[in-house]
């Protein structure tokens, strides 16, 4: 069989000593990055990209891949402990996963992050072997028009499921659409509301935002309770998850795979619509949409599992179609082409040992993850047991690093103390920033492809009807209102919802 | 022999007398770490070839070269940064023709002034221009193109990687020269261009060779490319399909104004000879660049050269970033 061939010449490749001490090293620097606040796999790769010119291709790629989703499994570490995400996909877990932690279940939230990570990463690596041409091909549907509607789906989605206040939600999410607008039009090349601060030009960093908002409002909040304002609210329980929760965890992970899976390898902000779609799945169809936001575990477990699998599947453009899908991607074409290898739908065929011994190690890598992720559990757990006093000093020092790095300027870092501000105010009047986060990503996306789409079609707006996908999912959307406008459904809407999270 | 009191402060005084003539040599020289500035994150093209450059010159320079991004606005971030930095030749900065040429053509309040602010040092390569469409297209030629064009006006659309791009305005040039009204589309960059021209979602694409080459042809066809002289053997230039238009871009170095010529064209030297390494040029080649370098006249002859050429166009676009 063909495919077995493939991946027996892959493994013969990833597990020669040299490229599996490569493996262990890439993901042991990820977990490590992951798990420290603001410093990304983008910065790690960009400092680590000049030491690889000494190393095969090979060993360079497959180390430079584990750092990467490494990094996705170590980024969990600081969402659920601190409520620090440190990058878009793993907002959504800080909802539930911070909550557990508050409530001394940290252990079994990474736990389940861990569990769910690793078996997400297993059936993405798979399906990058078995399926990457034609998901590929899939990807190439996605023209302006199908984007555009995808999103408008996953925001009137989000509305339609938020929680409490509709009002908020949709504030919210105007706010996120007024922040995402800042920075240099994409169609157009006008700079706006940029007030001659050439930092401003590239919008405002997500990073900062997602740090000022979750993790410095966070301190303000836990700072002005006065005395006791340990994390921990409960008692330390253990890291083992009981019978029941394994078993409630098993769907919601298989639910968040598939999410992860598909969406992963739509080109742009693939990972990010897998984690809130695979979270919003879950509280759609859950029993007790309540308990969401309050640390629910199937919370954690689903948009979890999703961005792990995304993270693996966003390889399917870059090692088949030469097509980075993200920054980091961007880096890692960069590595290839340093090596003399031009990313693109001629590396299977001209270097098949790269390109299947880069996924054998994404397995192997997974692997090696959950041995060392495990273990460590107990450790980072007990870094809540920490006082409060002495650590968000240390939280407020490595914010401060990482979001130097991300650009190597000071500007970053003072723009973060102005949103963490605005984040507290956000908590004072009692507004989640969740929905606001989905706007600022997918609103810029969504007013280029919208934008682009009419410039195409030189003004004429059939064409969002007239493409099967795209009227597919506006059709998908408009169920959802009518849905939500049921009498029936309103009502069940109105108990469902009474909680405070997204 | 026994080494007297008298005998160490004469030693003493040797060696702080040395030390005193060794500095007045080094005076010339560039003090410290050598670091050249790529506006850009690092992975891109421009920081390849920087630290291919930083790798040999620290052996030419004897001193050690790093290569530091600071990626902001187009570039523009790390160009103010370079501008306030020492002149001494310790600080240098990758340009391009967007930063040198277009910006201060569409910014009317731009943060820098390319003559007065910086020195150029040398040109380090440069990149052609093409034109593809998607490989199930049914236009072949440029000739083709035109005629597709004029049959099909409302499909008359033309994606670049950025507004106010050079490969944005070099599509104008096209436009002007077929005589065709087109519509520019403009992508947030490179990847998100190529998905669209393989997937079919728009009938032309204009980018550099660098961005292209890989794809052609599974995916995408290369009708034509820019230079004076082909850059594929079976693709022909603009120029033999009649059109006459041309152009390049390229990446080159300058280093705040106010440095020493000395310094200028000791990191000139090093450069040139870096560039002409053999494994460099290789890696630039294969990267879908050409390794052609100039010394600091020559660049200063391109910046020129450049501004001349594309004013023109630039102005006639209407195109503004304010």
């Amino acid at each position: 069989m063909d495919l077995y061939s493939n991946l027996l010449l892959g493994f013969n490749t990833a597990v020669t000593p040299m490229n599996l001490l490569y493996c262990f090293g890439g993901v042991l620097i990820g977990t490590l990055i992951g798990v420290l606040p603001g410093i990304g796999p983008v910065q790690t790769l960009a400092i680590l990209l000049p030491t690889t010119y000494s190393l095969s291709p090979i060993s360079a790629l497959i180390m430079l891949a584990g750092i990467y989703y490494g990094a996705q499994y170590g980024g969990s570490t600081t969402s659920i402990l601190m409520n620090l995400p440190g990058e878009a996909s793993s907002v959504v877990t800080c909802l539930d996963g911070h909550q557990m932690a508050r409530q001394g279940r940290a252990g079994a939230a990474l736990t389940v992050a861990a569990l769910g990570s690793f078996f997400a990463g297993c059936v993405a690596t798979l399906m990058i072997a078995v399926l990457s041409i034609p998901l590929a091909d899939i990807s190439l549907k996605f023209g302006p028009a199908e984007y555009f509607s995808v999103i408008v789906f996953g925001l009137i989605g989000s509305i339609v499921l938020a929680s409490g206040s509709i009002i908020k939600a949709i504030g919210m999410i105007v706010v996120g659409l007024l922040l995402g607008m800042v920075g240099t039009d994409v169609t157009s090349g006008a700079q706006r509301f940029c007030f001659g601060v050439s930092e401003l030009a590239d919008g405002i960093g997500f990073v900062a935002l997602a740090m000022g908002l979750f993790g410095i409002s966070d301190i303000i909040s836990s700072l002005e309770k006065g005395e006791k304002r340990d994390i921990l609210k409960g008692k330390l329980t253990g890291f083992m998850l009981s019978k029941k929760e394994f078993l409630t965890c098993i769907p919601a992970t298989l639910r968040g795979t598939l999410s992860g899976c598909l969406l992963g390898i739509l080109p742009g902000g693939g990972a990010v619509l897998a984690s809130f779609s695979a979270y919003m799945l879950e509280k759609k169809i859950s029993k007790d949409p309540e308990s969401f936001g309050k640390g629910n575990i199937k919370g954690v477990a689903a948009p979890e599992s999703a961005n792990n699998a995304a993270a693996q599947t966003s390889f399917i453009p870059l090692l088949t179609l030469g097509i980075p899908s993200n920054v980091v991607l961007a880096i890692m074409a960069g590595a290839m082409m340093i090596h003399g290898i031009q990313p693109g739908p001629r590396v299977i065929t001209s270097n098949p040992e790269l390109f299947w011994g880069v996924i054998a190690s994404m397995w192997i890598g997974n692997l090696m993850l959950i041995i060392l992720n495990l273990p460590l559990i107990g450790i980072w757990v007990r870094l809540l047991s920490v006082p409060y006093r002495v650590l968000y000093p240390a939280i407020l020092v490595f914010c401060c690093i990482g979001l130097y790095s991300v650009n190597n300027n000071t500007f970053d870092i003072g723009l973060t103390a102005l949103l963490g501000l605005l984040g507290y105010i956000f908590i004072k009047l009692d507004c989640e920033p969740a929905p606001l986060i989905l706007g600022f990503v997918l609103g810029p996306m969504m007013e280029e492809n919208f934008r682009r789409c009419m410039l195409l079609s030189h003004g004429d707006p059939s064409v969002f009807f007239t493409r099967p996908l795209s009227l597919s999912f506006l059709l998908l959307s408009l169920i959802m209102v009518v849905a939500a406008g049921l009498p029936a459904l309103k009502k069940k809407r109105e108990v469902a919802f009474q909680g405070d999270d997204l | 022999m026994k080494f007297t009191l008298k005998r160490w402060r004469f030693c003493s005084v040797l060696l702080v007398l040395f030390t005193l003539f060794a500095g007045q040599c080094l005076a010339q020289d560039i003090k410290g770490p050598i670091k050249i500035v790529v506006p850009y994150p690092a992975g891109g093209g421009s920081d390849i070839v920087a630290r291919l450059c930083a790798d040999k010159m620290k052996d030419t320079l004897g001193q050690p070269v790093i290569v530091e991004n600071k990626p902001g606005a187009g570039g523009r971030v790390g160009t103010e940064y370079v501008k306030g930095l020492p002149a001494d030749g310790s600080a240098m900065l990758v340009v391009n023709p967007a930063l040198f040429v277009v910006n201060p053509l569409v910014f009317s309040k731009l943060s820098y002034d390319p003559e007065k602010d910086f020195e150029p040092v040398a040109q380090i390569m440069t990149y052609q221009f093409v034109l593809s469409v998607p490989a199930t297209s049914p236009i072949k030629d440029i000739k083709g193109l035109i005629e597709w064009l004029k049959k099909n006006p409302k499909e008359a659309n033309f994606g670049s990687p950025a507004a106010g791009s050079l490969p944005h305005f070099f599509g104008l040039l096209v436009g002007k020269a077929a005589g065709i009204e087109m519509v520019h589309a403009s992508y947030n960059g490179s990847a998100p261009l190529l998905t669209a021209l393989m997937g079919n979602q728009i009938p032309m694409g204009i980018d550099t060779f660098e961005s292209e080459s890989a794809h052609h042809p599974d995916k995408i066809r290369i009708l034509a490319t820019s230079g004076t002289s082909r850059k594929l053997p079976d693709v022909p230039t603009f120029k033999e399909q009649g059109l006459d238009i041309e152009g390049v871009g390229w990446n080159g170095i300058v280093v705040p104004a106010k440095t020493p010529k000395a310094i200028i064209d000791k990191l000139s030297a090093a450069f040139v000879k870096a560039i002409k390494s053999p494994d460099v040029s290789e890696k630039i080649k294969q990267m879908g660049s050409d390794p052609i370098v100039t010394d600091s006249q020559g660049f200063a002859a391109v910046i020129k050269q450049d501004r001349e050429k594309w004013t023109p166009v630039v102005q006639a676009s209407g195109f503004k970033a304010e």
